[in-house]
């Protein structure tokens, strides 16, 4: 592991010696652009309205875009958004299974971001995936053991480390002769090291034949030899070959997540759901991980089963000191598993915060819409749901400032205008009801009896409010009867009007939100990205 | 009490394949009421599906309906008798294909499937097809269809109608088709629609923007519905009464408050001490050991019975049909537990069962058909 | 976790009894569908008596170091050495076969012009076809399958460089660009083996084509991403997940191309571009006898019907297998 990586630039000290409570994995300023079309003549679009009628350069989806957290070693951080959000992305580009366009990924104190070829390969044993679907994350013509022992046999496992140590602990019963014991190099294949030592146990006896034999644990062979001076000699060596090894992990591991190491020769479909997500498991454990991405781990699986894996992951973290990323859209898995929690919208994270805090005291009005909108199992629970109204908009062309602000509940008064919140809450709801076209027009007064009541903005606020509502309004004095086309044209113009008016003149259009402040519900700082924390 | 709009009655549905029989729905009752939401909840495997497609005798074979009564609104959609040489035959006051199709799909019993994008037929607009669906089924022509249909969808929430009525399934979003599919149930004001996973695709939002439209749906059309779901937050939300099935059966049947709050079965209580919740921390989930066996070779007695926490010597010999252990406002919370006082089959005198050799002996004989091969 | 871990093992056996994905049960659904049966039956016998007069002709050159004496050929009455001409008045040239009026046991199918036995002919031109049909479809496989995995799993400017170049090739009519290649390789002297590597490439493009469209779509697969995220190396990748797992339909489509190569180069013989006299090849045998058909029919129905039966049995089992391997039909 560590000559592969050590040897270069980085001091292998580093990276070697991650404690619990370290920052393993430090993201800033992340991004993945896509773009939205590949091939040789892609980019390439016929546009007859200019000369040359071609044009080039294609629409780039920013699936994520600008995203940094960071993560401690045997921690979990769950990430968690809606369809669409970017959470995949972010978790692959991590991995470097999709090329990061921009920032950097440090891993132990290594840019992932900056590796390629070989010395990203031989990094990939140390971070690892579980994929949703248990369908099609195992090869259906691979038997489990060929998959969980692929890893392993990719990276030359098992591998004797050089800066190990080898030395034995000899236990001799009623012998008087001295003893000397050599051990071979490559023992700590099979002998787990302790402070880069590698001790193996052996027992030297002289059995009912006076013979002189020592016994030394599984996969071990000792050669005894004894001097003609009466010196007893043992030699210690791996006797099994790496195929044996691996194969005993492979079994091993099989264990270790609820399976049967029985289960080493069945095909993928003989398993359940569940059970092809503990087979995951073993693959993704048996290169030794510090770091796993599990990418909606057990949103494929039914509730009893869920919980089965979700607890068999939590002894595994506990047992291995594993460090997850927890991608997930289920809040309710993510509050039971996670220890800090991420909420991503459109590429961004707009909260970070400790579990406890985030769920009791959510800072983002996307993320409170968010626990909002869970159906909650209670009949009693009186909760509030759909909350959010209109769609996420396209990745193509997000919207300015906050990205969340085309839908917040609580987007912020521009200043340029002097707005009472009922006022401007009036006016954000008709503003948004016009741009979804979401009323049929109407006359004016019942317009304004319907999204003011008996409120109504004054100054110049007042004056665009009263141009957009003549806008939309059916049955305007100077015209009878309006053309499709046309009424079509003053719901554009109206929108546009109140959209440059008001949304793009808040703060939210026009600076991205990032703000930290101190938890109610933990010593962790909670990182919201919301003016309403200027 | 009024007469239902829908009663099943100790319902069989089965599939006969080269394996064997599977028997998918094994003798569920329940009744839908005018005006309410009957939830019927269970994992995958549970035959949830296969019994609310029965209601509209839509399986296909290999399967069958083998046994049971459905009425509908007086009508009876399914029902045997014996005829003179002994044989189960089809009654004959049970409606023809022909009038199964005519008279009761779409009209009077509608169904929202879980993908609406296969329910949507990808070539054509969505107004179109939402117009064709309204000519077919009610006397409107050209015009006042369409006028009808862009009606219907402002019904549902989409936004500018007329402009969307002219777009292609593909370019609504998952909430949105999901709201057309809607539409189409609701266009010939049927009385009873089944929902069968309807919001299981979508995002939580956007769930909770479907669960509102259909509450305020229900209040003004005062529809019934059947609410198929495996999400028993859905259920709280917006089900009256719930049905539970396991394997077939229907195990508890209550009204929603009695289920969450006066649980009585093992499973129902399994189920929700195994969910993560989204309100408060769980420390420690409580998962339901082992998985749903096969519905070709149920277990003998109670069927939940290798899974069950309480299970006792006399759960592997008697098979408890729900029997009514409460009543909450009329309604009869009904369990299928021989825990229960109503089940007088000496469930406390009957020694424990040590759940394990039985389970490790089924593992054994299952891995050694495996090692044959 | 013991417990939890042995209920669930009785499980193992209920996802399905079978493997859909083992050659064993691919064997056993082909086995079943009669048409596909037949096919195999077909492709049995001839693969049988092509094995069989391979192994004659070369036991003959090994232990007599030259093809006339047959060894085997001389234990059935019925065969004689297929090549060689016999001399003036040994037999007629043109006899037509045993059931005509003037026909001989000797010789049941007749003899063609030179007096060979034609059943001799025929049962050796089997050697030549089948192994035509199999090493030229071998060739196609090969190089398709390495184009089309490489093109499909790198993607991008590989794809495209790949997958162009391949479809310029596509675009000539096959016969011409076989004729071309068969000729530029045997610089100007045809003969068989050199149509066999001629026709073989020119049915690289097509599949290269199907392997690439299987790649992309196994690609997707969470499995290859399983494997990249270990670290696995991408010839691995593609020898031990993409291919295995993009084959199946193109066994099918082999299967069926061994007929069509079988039919195209018995019409390249018949064109003078495949095996040359004497060589016994169905299709030389074709070319031969087209100048007699008038006085000797038989001489062009033979061979054209052993060309039928071969290419239909590997039509059939094609199909069989198609269906074998088709899961919707299978349900």
């Amino acid at each position: 592991m560590s000559d592969s990586v050590g040897s270069q630039d980085a001091p292998p000290q580093e990276e070697e010696r991650i404690e619990m409570g370290d920052t393993v994995l430090e993201v800033d300023s992340l991004k993945k652009h896509f773009g939205s079309d590949s091939g040789l003549l892609a980019g390439l679009e016929f546009d007859p309205g200019s000369f040359p009628p071609f044009s080039t350069g294609t629409d780039q989806v920013k699936a994520v875009d600008d995203v940094s957290f960071d993560i401690e070693k045997g921690e979990t951080l769950g990430l968690v958004g809606e369809s669409g959000c970017g959470k995949s992305t972010l978790g692959r580009t991590i991995l470097r299974l999709l090329e990061p366009t921009d920032g950097s990924i440090e891993f132990k104190g290594e840019d992932l971001a900056e590796l390629s070829g070989e010395r990203l390969r031989q990094k990939r044993s140390e971070i690892q995936m579980i994929f949703q679907d248990p369908q099609s994350s195992l090869d259906p013509r691979m038997k489990v053991g060929q998959i969980v022992e692929e890893p392993m046999k990719a990276h030359g496992m098992p591998e004797s480390d050089p800066e190990v140590e080898t030395t034995a602990e000899v236990e001799a019963t009623e012998l008087s002769e001295p003893i000397e014991v050599e051990v071979a190099d490559d023992i700590d294949m099979v002998v787990d090291p302790e402070n880069e030592v590698a001790t193996v146990p052996v027992r030297v006896t002289r059995d009912a034949d006076g013979e002189i034999t020592a016994s030394v644990p599984d996969q071990l062979e000792a050669d005894v030899a004894v001097s003609g001076e009466g010196a007893i000699h043992v030699d210690i060596s791996v006797a099994a070959s790496k195929d044996t090894l691996r194969r005993d992990r492979a079994e091993f591991l099989l264990d270790k997540v609820g399976l049967d190491s029985n289960h080493y020769n069945r095909y993928p479909h003989e398993f359940s759901g569940g059970q092809r997500q503990r087979v995951n498991l073993a693959r993704a454990l048996s290169v030794d991980p510090d770091f796993i991405v599990c990418d909606e781990p057990v949103s494929a699986l039914d509730v009893s089963i869920q919980a089965q894996v979700l607890n068999t992951m939590e002894e595994l973290q506990e047992e291995f000191g594993l460090t997850y990323l927890f991608i997930a859209h289920d809040l309710s898995v993510i509050r039971h598993i996670s220890d800090r929690v991420a909420v991503m919208y459109l590429g961004h994270i707009v909260e970070l915060a400790d579990k406890t805090e985030l769920f009791e005291n959510p800072q983002h009005p996307y993320t409170e819409a968010l626990l909002e909108s869970i159906p909650v199992p209670d009949p009693r629970d009186e909760g509030a749901r759909g909350v959010l109204e209109g769609e996420v908009p396209s990745p193509i062309d997000p919207p300015s400032g906050c990205r969340f602000r085309t839908r917040c509940p609580k987007l912020i008064a521009p200043d340029a205008y002097e707005f009472a919140e009922r006022e401007w809450e009036a006016t954000r709801a008709f503003m948004r009801a016009v741009k979804r076209r979401t009323f049929e027009p109407a006359h004016e007064s019942e317009i304004r009896e319907r999204f003011f009541g008996d409120v109504s903005p004054r100054g110049e606020a007042g004056e665009i409010v009263d141009e957009a509502i003549r806008l939309v309004a059916a049955g305007r004095e100077d015209q009878d009867e309006l053309e499709p086309d046309e009424t079509r044209e003053a719901w554009t113009e109206a929108t546009e009007l109140l959209l440059e008016s008001f949304a793009e003149e808040s703060i939210c259009a026009q600076e991205r939100p990032s703000y930290e402040f101190e938890s109610e519900h933990s010593d962790e700082t909670h990182f919201a990205a919301c003016h309403l924390h200027r | 009490m009024t007469e239902p709009l829908l009663r099943v009655e100790n319902l069989k549905t089965q599939f006969f394949t080269e394996t064997g029989t599977v028997r998918a729905v094994d003798g569920i009752s329940f009744e839908v009421n005018e005006g309410e939401i009957v939830g019927l909840v269970g994992e995958s495997g549970a035959g949830k599906s296969v019994a609310s497609m029965s209601l509209m005798r839509l399986i296909d074979s290999p399967g069958e309906i083998v046994g049971g009564e459905i009425t509908y609104n007086g009508e009876t959609i399914f029902g045997l008798e014996e005829g003179p040489d002994g044989e189960l035959r089809e009654r004959e006051d049970m409606l023809s294909p022909e009038r199964m199709r005519r008279e009761i799909r779409g009209n009077e019993i509608a169904v929202i499937f879980q993908d609406p994008m296969e329910s949507l037929n990808p070539v054509f607009t969505v107004g179109g097809q939402l117009r064709e669906f309204i000519e077919l089924n009610r006397d409107l022509e050209g015009a006042a269809a369409k006028e009808e249909a862009i009606e219907m969808l402002r019904e549902v929430g989409i936004p500018d109608p007329e402009e969307r009525y002219e777009e292609y399934p593909h370019q609504f979003s998952g909430g949105m088709r999901q709201r057309v599919l809607i539409a189409m149930a609701l266009a010939c004001e049927p009385n009873l629609i089944i929902a069968d996973e309807p919001t299981t695709a979508l995002d939580v939002t956007v769930e909770g923007q479907i669960l509102d439209l259909v509450d305020d749906l229900q209040e003004k059309y005062g529809t019934s519905f059947i609410w198929v779901t495996h999400d028993l937050g859905v259920v709280a939300e917006i089900c009256d009464r719930v049905n539970v099935m396991y394997l077939g059966e229907i195990v508890e049947q209550a009204p929603v408050d009695e289920l969450f709050y006066e649980t009585s079965h093992p499973y129902t209580n399994a189920l929700l001490n195994s969910m993560p919740r989204p309100d408060r921390t769980v420390d420690e989930l409580e998962p339901i050991e082992g998985m749903m066996p096969e519905a070709i070779n149920p277990p003998s007695g109670c069927r939940f019975h290798p899974r069950c926490p309480d299970a006792k010597e006399v759960c592997t010999r008697v098979h408890p049909d729900p029997k009514v252990v409460d009543t909450v406002d009329g309604d009869p919370h009904r369990s299928a537990c021989l825990k229960r006082d109503a089940f007088d089959v000496g469930y406390d005198e009957s020694p424990p069962i040590d759940a394990e050799p039985d389970v490790v002996a089924a593992a054994g004989s299952g891995a050694g058909g495996e090692d044959d091969e | 976790m013991s417990i939890e871990s042995q209920s669930e093992v009785g499980d193992g056996s209920g996802g399905g009894t079978e493997n859909q994905y083992g050659w064993r049960y691919t064997i056993s659904k082909v086995l079943e569908d009669t048409t596909a049966r037949w096919g195999l039956y077909v492709v049995c016998v001839v693969l049988f008596i092509s094995a069989y007069t391979a192994i004659d002709s070369n036991l003959s050159v090994i232990t007599f170091g030259r093809v006339s004496d047959f060894t085997f050929a001389e234990a059935l009455p019925l065969l004689e050495d297929p090549e060689r001409i016999p001399p003036p008045g040994e037999t007629d040239g043109n006899q037509p076969p045993v059931f005509h009026a003037d026909g001989s046991i000797t010789h049941p199918l007749g003899t063609d012009p030179d007096g060979r036995d034609y059943l001799s002919r025929i049962v050796y031109g089997a050697q030549v076809s089948v192994s035509v049909g199999i090493f030229s479809t071998l060739i196609g496989l090969l190089g398709g399958t390495i184009i089309g995995a490489v093109a499909g799993y790198y993607g991008g400017i590989v794809d495209d460089i790949l997958m162009r170049s391949v479809e310029i090739v596509y675009a000539i009519p096959p016969l011409v660009l076989i004729i071309v290649f068969t000729v530029l390789i045997s610089g100007g002297s045809p003969d068989i083996q050199f149509a066999i590597v001629g026709v073989g490439i020119a049915f690289i493009p097509v599949f290269a084509r199907i392997i690439r469209s299987e790649v992309l779509s196994v690609r997707e697969m969470d499995y290859i991403e399983a494997a990249r995220a270990s670290g696995v190396k991408d010839y691995n990748i593609i020898l031990r997940h993409i291919i295995p797992n993009s084959f199946a339909p193109v066994m099918v489509y082999a299967t069926l191309q061994i007929g069509v190569t079988i039919l195209i180069v018995a019409g390249l013989s018949f064109l003078g571009y495949g095996a040359q006299p004497p060589t016994p090849d169905w299709g030389e045998m074709l070319r031969v006898s087209h100048g007699h058909m008038l006085s000797n029919i038989w001489l062009s129905i033979w061979p054209g019907l052993a060309i039928l039966i071969t290419i239909m049995g590997f039509n059939l089992l094609g199909d069989g297998i198609q269906d074998a391997l088709d899961p919707q039909i299978d349900d």
